[in-house]
């Protein structure tokens, strides 16, 4: 199928919507009864692809200037981040989870401290001098521990951010989720990894 | 007072539960004419709208992730938010109970189609050999049956489901009437390469998934994602493939939300009705029945025995042997996942190909004498590039640590370099495990919950060791490295918690005495003959096979036998 043109989920248009729902349904009309061509499935992904709900976020729990550093934060530690909506899934899950809230506003308050200012303010270098001593638990020590304890956790949260995103699974080079009439395996590929393995 | 709405309608098959034991029954029967009434305890299914299948993660603002529990441990849902609708460890309001000192975990699927709507789709036949464990070596029961008595009905489900597979001839692995399977993924061909030199097989995997059209089913679009349910109905779920075409015969009457409290019998002590409550109105109702097929999963099926007390059956119903909840067991679960440098820099391509393993390892023992454990294990194989997902890649941050760019690349040169070894084996019966009704606790809907005990023998432990040596060989085969370390024996992190391979089973089960089963091999109770039960609550043993192909062939027999009683009058 990789010869098919690619839809663009962005010039979805209202007319299409409607006839994804159609689709869908004819999808579940041909499970049950009289099959469906290959082309169709493929239709079925791309258009399911473009079902996200667009609009603005509105941060549920970081406050302006939270909000900002938390922004500046995701994209230190993962390139990128701001883009693929690290910020808008942070605030969301720790909307509803009191325990990750306060890891949040604490960690971010706790950097404020350190720094002087908040983390969106300071300098380039400054903002990585931070991080390379709470990116790594050997540095651990009762002035970082509650840094590093927080940084734990927002390492976690800036890379499942990043990496579900459009551009992060993008760069990853996930090519998988499309429809496929016929199952392949480049043969470059497992010739490749039986000789490194010892095993051609 | 209580007001009862008793229906008016006879059932003439009242099928309790609508996963692959029910979805079967339900099939069969209507085909052959007979009016089917389906009682589901969850609500009905519309896959095109339900299923998940082909949804990207920031398709939803929380990327899957739910409301965060899932940060702190906690299971907000039982496989990620993406699978299918599927059903839950803890039910609010539906609790169970453990003994002291018992870990066991009851999984519950209340949606129409139940496990079949997110199962892993492996079906394989038991063994010749599986039917007799106690000719073999002494241990357990044999079955009532022969591997010659199920193999056609084997035959039947496996020609109407559609399973992929090869023949080869290997007397653990019998062959069946199979699709063309897909080909190996790259780890796939390093797995069996290394297993190849330590001369273990490893074979094409046998699963519900169709490969070419089939009985107006579309073939496989090689999306992997089985687990979220399938629009196309490519793999087998018991709504899609069975419960929905046997609907068009218009003879089968579906009445979802209906949670089942207890089997009605008549002074001759035949099942004459079945009270449930209406979920959705917490009405209690009754319905008149025939005969009533439970498949509403081992434990409960042994559940509603054990609350159908009257005077004639103080013990539970079609339970004077007592047997009803014992002979627990679950299949014995262990994993290793291996970080393969060979496969690091391997182009990138689509590896999804069918949900699950394409090549799996069948067990190779079965003739060895003098081993330390009885029984075996096969090996299922996971490995690929996976669409990232919450979670995918918290290893490399605990290990690596760091940030930036340094982080980016280790999970780059990391993506798609691990291949997963599980290990799913046969656990023996033992005293000591068995489910009980609690005497003290009650549902939501005031029906009286099991009570757990669960323990692994040596048995289990040291089959787990076996496992732990073998995965470590072929991880080391391929140049690989065990990840983590990690004790075989510790329960949970080791060997698996009882019930969490969710292939609890054998607590309805059937055999020739009466003394020492519930069921004859019809599965019909010895002591109540119009009450027959088609989920894995009869299987004798547990063999190292998943169950569900076997539930299928079992409930498929009993149905056709079910139809000629009736035919009969006999029922």
């Amino acid at each position: 199928m990789s010869n098919q043109p690619e839809l663009n989920p962005a010039e979805m248009t209202a007319a299409e919507e409607v006839s994804r729902r159609d689709l869908l349904r004819n999808v579940a009309l041909a499970a049950t009864l009289g099959g469906l061509e290959p082309l169709a499935a493929q239709h079925v992904h791309q258009m399911a692809a473009a079902d996200k709900k667009g609009g603005v976020y509105t941060p549920k729990l970081f406050k302006e200037v939270e909000w900002k550093s938390v922004e500046a934060f995701a994209e230190v530690v993962m390139p990128g981040a701001s883009k693929g909506g690290a910020k808008e899934f942070i605030d969301l899950i720790c909307s509803a989870n009191p325990t990750l809230a306060a890891t949040w506003t604490g960690g971010l308050a706790w950097m404020t401290v350190r720094l002087g200012k908040p983390f969106h303010l300071a300098a380039a270098a400054e903002q990585t001098a931070l991080l390379d001593q709470i990116a790594f638990r050997k540095n651990n020590s009762p002035a970082l521990a509650a840094g590093i304890n927080f940084f734990d956790l927002a390492r976690r949260m800036v890379v499942d951010a990043y990496y579900t995103s459009a551009v992060g699974t993008a760069e990853l080079g996930y090519l998988g989720n499309k429809g496929m009439s016929e199952f392949k395996v480049p043969g470059d590929a497992v010739a490749y990894a039986m000789r490194r393995a010892g095993l051609a | 007072m209580l007001q009862i709405q008793r229906r008016q309608e006879v059932a003439d098959v009242l099928v309790i539960g609508s996963g692959a034991g029910g979805g079967t029954m339900t099939h069969v029967l209507a085909n052959k004419g007979v009016n089917v009434t389906l009682l589901e305890a969850g609500p009905g299914l519309n896959p095109a709208k339900d299923y998940k299948e082909h949804m990207w993660p920031h398709q939803v603002d929380h990327r899957g992730a739910g409301t965060g529990k899932n940060y702190q441990g906690q299971e907000e849902f039982a496989f990620g938010y993406f699978l299918a609708p599927n059903g839950y460890w803890e039910i609010e309001g539906e609790p169970y109970t453990t003994a002291p000192g018992t870990t066991f975990r009851w999984f519950r699927s209340r949606i129409l189609g139940g496990r079949t709507n997110h199962y892993g789709r492996i079906s394989l036949r038991f063994a010749d050999y599986d039917f007799k464990p106690y000719s073999t070596d002494g241990l357990g029961d044999d079955w009532p049956i022969t591997y010659d008595e199920i193999a056609p009905y084997y035959d039947k489900a496996e020609s109407f489901i559609g399973i992929t597979g090869t023949k080869e001839n290997i007397r653990s692995a019998p062959d069946g009437i199979f699709q063309t399977p897909p080909p190996p993924r790259v780890h796939e061909h390093l797995v069996k390469a290394s297993c190849d030199r330590l001369k273990i097989p490893c074979i094409p995997s046998r699963m519900a998934i169709i490969t070419k059209n089939h009985n107006g089913r579309a073939a496989c679009h090689y999306c992997g994602q089985c687990g979220r349910g399938c629009v196309t109905a490519s793999n087998y779920s018991s709504s899609q493939v069975q419960i929905f075409p046997a609907m068009k015969t218009g003879r089968v009457n579906l009445i979802n939300n209906a949670m089942v409290r207890e089997l009605i019998t008549d002074s001759t002590g035949k099942v004459v009705a079945v009270s449930y409550i209406d979920k959705l109105t917490r009405q209690e109702k009754q319905i008149k029945c025939r005969s009533v097929v439970l498949a509403a999963s081992a434990c409960e099926s042994a559940r509603l025995l054990l609350n159908s007390k009257s005077a004639r059956h103080s013990n539970g119903l079609a339970n004077g042997s007592g047997v009803v909840g014992r002979y627990l067991t679950d299949s014995v679960g262990y994993g290793l996942s291996g970080y393969i440098p060979a496969l690091e820099g391997l182009q990138k391509h689509d590896s999804d190909g069918i949900g699950g393993m394409h090549l799996y390892i069948p067990w190779w023992e079965w003739a060895k004498k003098n081993k330390d454990f009885p029984r075996g294990y096969h090996v299922e194989i996971g490995g690929g590039f996976g669409m990232p997902q919450v979670g995918s890649f918290h290893s490399q941050c605990r290990r690596h640590e760091g940030y930036g760019a340094a982080l980016k690349q280790n999970i780059a040169r990391e993506y798609g370099a691990f291949v997963g070894l599980a290990g799913r084996g046969e656990m023996v019966p033992n005293e000591h495990t068995f489910m009980e009704v609690d005497p003290n606790v009650v549902d939501r809907f005031g029906i009286p919950v099991p009570r757990f005990h669960f323990r692994w023998s040596e048995y289990e432990y040291k089959q787990v060791k076996h496992m732990h040596d073998t995965f470590t060989n072929i991880i080391e085969g391929m140049g690989g490295r065990v990840m983590g370390l990690r004790n075989p024996e510790r329960e949970g992190s080791g060997i698996s918690a009882g019930g969490s391979i969710i292939h609890e089973l054998g607590t309805v089960r059937m055999g020739d005495d009466p003394k020492k089963s519930v069921l004859n091999k019809y599965c019909q109770a010895h002591e109540v003959k119009n009450l027959f039960v088609a989920d894995a609550a009869p299987f004798v043993s547990n063999p190292d096979k998943n169950p569900t192909l076997t539930i299928c062939a079992l409930a498929w027999r009993t149905a056709d036998y079910l139809a000629e009683e009736l035919r009969k009058g006999n029922v």
